[in-house]
């Protein structure tokens, strides 16, 4: 069975310069960081990895946003990058 | 006006995320695994189904054995919808094609994405207004090759002058054209072809080229009176065109030095007002004194040029301390430009007015409420740069050789390795 999966990446602070998400390795998200990137699609029920790669500029800021209906409605990290990168990897 | 209005208006309505609940998805016709028809469709265990109206655009499938074998157990697969076989004919909201985009009935693809563009401009003596919406596509990737992808980006703009352009003319028409300014309202398009191959793999660079072409055209109606106002004005319609292409490599490893050396082509064929001159005007009285009024008495001018730019932006990111954290705000972009520029209301740019720049650009990347100008909006970008202009041919007589400046830029929602 199939579940929906929405991410979103999108800058709060500082320059962010590219947004990548993979899904089960796929590139769903590759675009510039200055506003807000999405990916919407189907997963599988049996678990699923997700890894977000950040680069910009020294500590930016960034948003990254889940939507898992049913299980993890509309979840939000804010999170800030060190050395200008910032990595996020996990499964759903 | 009311025409870009409405598109901006449009690209914000179609902007909205495609509703997971869209309650009439439309099934995969060649899912091999399709969930259970729909009630009216006929059995496919019925030995003699009717046959198929071939008019229908949308008939249903033609069992291929008429008296099929008990159907086997269905296996879901990822995107193929939910295949839990109850009978109630729903699919999935947000199942996947082949090309892992969603299948929304009316909704935008995901992948692509629409999104308004505002910019504003001030440069020399100039300030100018864009307007535009961008479409956004991609990444489109070959699913035995995942991390070479490709990107798109295809918009459309309006420039508007807001205040007067450079009063310079046609001499310093060539560091007009480095500075931006078109000094008369455009539009046209750009399109971005990006290729992404940054990997998954945490150790590996981002990665990317960008080839990116712009083309701008205006059209203006001058007036201007040879006989020095005495008579009508004269009126001479012209069209302007502005075009660029960017060429970009991207290159970031993590936490390491990111690099983006680019290449940017212009050509401007810009028409713009000859100068006003004083007209003396004496209304024959004795007691008042005679003054001049500023009349443009020539025709409209053009100066076609021809312009590349070559910076290259650095941000060191593994700096350590507090140098290193100080350093990472921190961005340069050495650049070296040389601009040619032809002669007046000709088509040619190489053949008056060759000039050498070189900009030594020192970006900050500001955080925090620093870096949080006009309304929240993050991504910006301040950045001084002194330069020198060496004329190398075509300066007119007691123009200096070489001309010294500073150039300052404040950008908001940038992208921070394009020049």
């Amino acid at each position: 069975m199939a579940r929906s999966l929405t991410l979103k990446l999108a800058p709060i602070d500082g320059t962010i310069e590219r947004f990548y998400a993979f899904v089960d390795c796929k590139k769903r998200i590759a675009h510039d960081g200055n506003e807000e990137r999405w990916w919407s699609g189907s997963i599988d029920e049996s678990g699923t990895r997700v890894k977000v790669r950040v680069f910009g500029i020294g500590n930016a800021k960034y948003r990254l946003t889940i939507d898992l209906p049913g299980t993890a409605d509309d979840q939000t990290l804010e999170l800030r990058l060190d050395g200008g990168y910032g990595e996020l990897e996990l499964t759903l | 006006m009311s025409a870009w209005l409405a598109f901006l208006m449009a690209g914000t309505l179609v902007g909205a995320a495609p509703d997971p609940n869209n309650p009439n998805p439309d099934p995969d016709p060649t899912d091999p695994d399709p969930p259970d028809p729909d009630p009216t469709d006929p059995d496919p265990s019925d030995p003699d189904p009717p046959d198929p109206d071939p008019t229908d655009p949308d008939p249903p499938p033609e069992p291929t054995d008429p008296d099929p074998p008990p159907d086997p157990e269905p296996e879901p697969e990822p995107g193929d919808g939910d295949g839990d076989g109850d009978g109630d004919g729903d699919v999935e909201p947000g199942e996947e094609d082949d090309d892992g985009g969603l299948a929304l009935e009316g909704g935008p693809r995901p992948g692509v994405t629409p999104s308004p563009f505002a910019r504003f401009e001030v440069a020399d003596r100039a300030s100018e207004l864009e307007l535009g919406g961008d479409l956004t596509v991609g990444p489109v990737c070959k699913d035995d090759e995942s991390a070479v992808c490709n990107n798109y980006r295809l918009g459309l703009r309006a420039r508007l002058p807001v205040t007067q352009s450079s009063s310079s003319g046609s001499g310093r028409a060539a560091i007009d054209s480095l500075n931006g300014a078109s000094g008369s309202w455009r539009v046209g398009g750009v399109f971005d072809w990006i290729r992404d191959s940054t990997p998954e793999d945490s150790d590996g660079a981002a990665s990317f080229t960008m080839l990116s072409l712009e083309a701008a055209w205006g059209v203006q109606t001058f007036r201007y009176s040879p006989d020095g106002g005495v008579m009508e004005p004269s009126k001479e319609t012209r069209h302007s065109v502005h075009t660029l292409m960017r060429f970009l490599y991207y290159r970031y490893p993590p936490r390491g030095t990111r690099v983006a050396p680019q290449v940017l082509i212009r050509y401007d064929r810009q028409w713009y007002d000859s100068d006003a001159v004083g007209i003396l005007f004496d209304d024959g009285d004795p007691s008042t004194p005679a003054f001049t009024v500023p009349t443009i008495i020539d025709a409209p001018g053009t100066t076609p040029v021809f312009a590349v730019t070559v910076p290259v932006l650095v941000s060191i990111q593994s700096g350590k301390g507090r140098a290193g954290k100080v350093l990472s705000q921190l961005g340069l972009g050495p650049a070296l430009s040389y601009a040619a520029a032809g002669t007046s209301r000709g088509a040619n740019p190489f053949d008056d007015v060759h000039v050498m720049r070189f900009e030594s650009w020192l970006y900050w990347y500001p955080v925090g409420k620093a870096g949080q100008l006009a309304t929240s909006k993050p991504n910006v970008r301040v950045g001084v740069s002194p330069f020198v202009d060496v004329f190398l041919t075509g300066r007119q007589p007691g123009e200096p050789t070489t001309d010294f400046g500073v150039l300052a830029e404040v950008k908001v929602g940038v992208r921070g390795y394009e020049y």
